[in-house]
């Protein structure tokens, strides 16, 4: 089961996962799976993806997963028209790209990017994951394509926590 | 002894060329079905 996959991960704060369910329906219900890193880590997505792998969820019974949306720190910078995420503590990076279809969230992705260009600081940033939405098991049959792609919903500026 | 260096040194070229997994510090799952409870 997914918090069971996401508790087992070491870099994740065990104590922090939460299951959330939205009560829709009796049976086949929606839910939410919260998870943080412990204190000075960061959650690997392919450790993740491997951990769900593990579970062996079987197809068929209308499960699986329906968005995963993270929150990742590091500085935002525009390298080859491309907005990245480089990740603190990390040699890893995002590519942040904005929703297309959903207005709010193209707006996200565009407010980001004035921020950047003003010379502000970015903190953190969190939205979807571009490629984990599907039914178990296609979902989990290959790790989605890097590098990662983010679709914004919201970001945090660095000064902002000095208020 | 040659053969074990050479495994040594493809398995580092490897991790040295591996694209970096992207790491967050906290997430949230959306899922759904009776499997994921």
């Amino acid at each position: 089961m997914a918090r069971d996959a996401a508790a087992r991960l070491y870099d994740v704060d065990a104590k922090s996962v939460l299951y959330k369910k939205f009560k829709i329906s009796g049976s086949y219900d929606h839910g939410t799976v919260k998870f943080s890193a412990k204190k000075g880590k960061l959650v690997d997505l392919d450790k993740l993806h491997e951990s769900i792998w593990a579970t062996r969820l079987s197809g068929g019974t209308r499960s699986g997963l329906t968005r995963l949306d993270v929150t990742a720190v590091g500085a935002v910078v525009v390298k080859d028209n491309k907005t990245v995420l480089n990740v603190k503590g990390s040699d890893s990076h995002f590519v942040l790209i904005e929703d297309t279809t959903k207005e709010a969230e193209k707006s996200a992705f565009r407010k980001l990017s004035d921020t950047v260009k003003r010379g502000e600081k970015i903190l953190s940033v969190t939205g979807r994951v571009e490629g984990w939405k599907g039914g178990w098991p296609t979902v989990l049959r290959k790790l989605p394509a890097k590098p990662r792609r983010i679709i914004v919903t919201s970001f945090q500026i660095q000064e902002a926590l000095s208020n | 002894m040659k053969t074990k260096i050479w495994g040594m040194m493809f398995g580092i070229t490897l991790l040295a060329v591996s694209p970096a997994s992207a790491q967050v510090v906290s997430g949230v799952m959306t899922v759904t079905g009776a499997e994921m409870h």
